[in-house]
């Protein structure tokens, strides 16, 4: 196990510095002076030096590779051009927003999966099974700014007393007043969780239907255990280890669909603020951003995968 | 990071989507269980052949586009208000958009922007993965550590932000969507590709070849490549239909090809302030794109029956 760890630590941080690396370099794919499509076509000279200055752009792209990333060893992550403050102060601001749509988008996608997917598991190929075989590719073959704006459509315009506005204006925060927070955050969070539950629901079922083959719930069976007790007792947990897996690694990608869905929706999140700053050609933020969701999305996935093995013994042995 | 389910670069996943380590089995269903295949075969059929004409009825209008009798795309119609309803008459049956345009005509060009940039990009991915994933499944060692670590880099960032990142520095033409999009599809394209190469390495015909004293690149092009372009075939379409919504989501979000180039998802941008009334304007080419990407979906679950052979022949 320690030496899994280990190597799996050292897979990362290449991965890490393959990514930074890449980022640190994007500045030079800018076609012409990156200075002035910061500045625009009217700069001056001495603005255009300024801005070498600042981004360090005369330097080699191994020194400023190693400046930068040096900077992010001590947690930062450069300096916005547009706003002048620093990307990490963005960040930390957009973050609740995204952090609130991700967490309530895995939990409904779960409460709403898990009931499903043991139900097909247990009645497989039942009526309900082969609806939901359609349904799911149905949602599978949406994508989620469609679902959003169905969703707008029939909630926020045809039911004119629902209250939610469009497009959202008055953003809460959770902690200023919740009431109001999770109302908006409600249409958001259903458009991302149409596409993660049939994900979600599929893999519980085929995991659960093997186990449910297993003798030891045969001889709960014959001891008269009530179906529903062998389902979420006996069964389920067992059944659901790639679903914690997949559920953690979606984390990550909910992130990169979160864009949209901020955008559309106008939550203040670290989508809508990739959005604006690519429109304003903020490239430090950018930069930023990417990095550090990269981070996000390789620890949490390392974490997830380090975590299943420990969980079920049988994968610790396969792997090894 | 070898369970990593990296298909859903938006979200869209390809049914019964394969981690890549474990190509080419299906989730093999546990003996006695009743899978849902039989009962949905007439289901299928009609699905397929659904979305094959819908897919023949694009192809035509994208290839016929400039001998159809419509208007240009950027012209505004004359003797029609803007946001004219749709109605049965000709030339106009979608109606117009917001600034009087042909709607028919925008969804037309629109087509053949997504298919143009879809088709190009997934050829590029399906290129650059086969080519690293096969060395790197036929040669092991040094090569396949070093892929993997580019592989993982780049799957540890959402496809969208990649996208956005090169939108930031990038000019917003054809070339750099279609390269930034095949970017997103390399590592699972590479993944199969090298999954599949494993598979067979150690096959009869292969371990011949070697010993009649084939060189490598003979082994690859002739005994490997063929089988193992096959069994990828069907995530190509899989990936066509993720791509033709990460297209239609960047145009969406104003960062795809500039107007006034009609594309699907600008098309339901603009429309989004006149949702309360004048729907049609977002949900005609909203219903476009789902019902390309399904039918994508559909032809390649087709395939993958088709062609993959040994996975569903050996599941029963």
């Amino acid at each position: 196990m320690p030496r899994l760890i280990a190597r799996r630590l050292a897979h990362i941080v290449l991965v890490l510095l393959v990514v930074s690396f890449a980022l640190t370099f994007l500045v030079n794919l800018t076609p012409g002076d990156p200075a002035y499509s910061i500045l625009g076509e009217q700069a001056t000279d001495e603005q255009v030096a300024q801005v070498h200055k600042d981004l360090h752009l005369d330097d080699s792209v191994p020194s400023r590779y190693g400046r930068w990333l040096s900077d992010i060893g001590e947690g930062n992550f450069g300096t916005s051009y547009v706003t002048k403050r620093p990307v990490m102060d963005a960040i930390t601001e957009a973050l609740p927003a995204t952090a609130e749509l991700v967490l309530l988008t895995i939990l409904l996608s779960l409460a709403v999966a898990i009931p499903i997917g043991v139900y097909t598991a247990y009645r497989p190929d039942s009526r309900f099974d082969r609806f939901w075989v359609l349904v799911s590719s149905l949602f599978v073959s949406l994508p989620s700014f469609v679902v959003a704006l169905v969703l707008v459509y029939i909630f926020a315009l045809l039911l004119q007393n629902f209250p939610i506005h469009f497009p959202v204006t008055g953003w809460e925060r959770l902690t200023d007043s919740p009431g109001e927070n999770l109302w908006y955050i409600t249409l958001p969070v259903i458009a991302l969780s149409l596409q993660q539950i049939p994900q979600f629901a599929r893999l519980l079922r085929a995991d659960m239907i093997a186990t449910l083959h297993e003798d030891y719930i045969l001889a709960a069976r014959s001891k008269g255990v009530s179906t529903r007790r062998i389902l979420f007792r006996h069964a389920l947990r067992p059944s659901s280890f790639s679903l914690v897996t997949l559920a953690g690694l979606n984390l990550g990608h909910l992130i990169g669909g979160a864009v949209i869905i901020e955008t559309l929706f106008a939550l203040p999140g670290i989508g809508s603020l990739t959005v604006n700053s690519v429109l304003s050609k903020d490239i430090a933020v950018v930069q930023g951003v990417v990095m550090l969701v990269a981070i996000v999305y390789v620890v949490v996935n390392t974490l997830v995968d380090v975590t299943y093995g420990y969980l079920d013994p049988r994968v610790r042995v396969r792997k090894a | 990071m070898s369970t990593t389910f990296d298909a859903s670069v938006t979200g869209v996943i390809a049914p019964e989507e394969t981690d890549g380590t474990s190509f080419p089995t299906t989730s093999p269903a546990p003996d006695g269980a009743v899978t849902p295949v039989a009962p949905l075969v007439r289901h299928r059929q009609i699905a397929l052949w659904l979305s094959l004409g819908w897919i023949g009825i694009v192809v035509f209008f994208v290839v016929f586009a400039g001998l159809l009798p419509i208007p240009r795309y950027d012209a505004i119609i004359e003797g029609l208000k803007p946001r004219a309803a749709p109605h049965l008459g000709f030339p106009e049956l979608l109606g117009t958009d917001t600034l009087g345009r042909s709607v028919a005509s925008r969804l037309i060009y629109g087509a053949r922007q997504s298919l143009t940039i879809g088709v190009a990009s997934t050829a590029l991915a399906m290129l650059a993965g086969l080519t690293i994933g096969s060395l790197a499944g036929y040669f092991r060692g040094p090569i396949d550590a070093a892929v993997s670590v580019l592989l993982d880099a780049i799957l540890s960032i959402p496809g969208l932000l990649l996208l956005l990142a090169i939108a930031a520095v990038g000019q917003r033409n054809i070339p750099t969507i279609v390269v930034g999009l095949a970017i997103l599809g390399v590592p699972t394209f590479a993944r199969l590709a090298r999954a599949t190469t494993l598979s067979l390495v150690d096959r009869e015909h292969v371990m011949a070849a070697k010993a009649m004293g084939a060189r490598h690149h003979r082994i690859i092009l002739r005994e490997l490549l063929p089988d193992v372009v096959l069994r990828i075939l069907s995530y190509a379409f899989f990936f066509l239909a993720a791509i033709i919504v990460v297209e239609a989501s960047l145009s969406f979000l104003r960062l795809g090809i500039p107007p006034p180039q009609p594309s699907w998802g600008a098309m339901i941008n603009d429309g989004r302030p006149d949702l309360q009334t004048h729907p049609y304007l977002v949900f005609i080419p909203a219903a476009c794109i789902v019902f390309t990407v399904a039918a994508f979906t559909v032809i390649g679950d087709w395939l993958r029956r088709r062609f993959d052979a040994v996975s569903f022949g050996a599941a029963g």
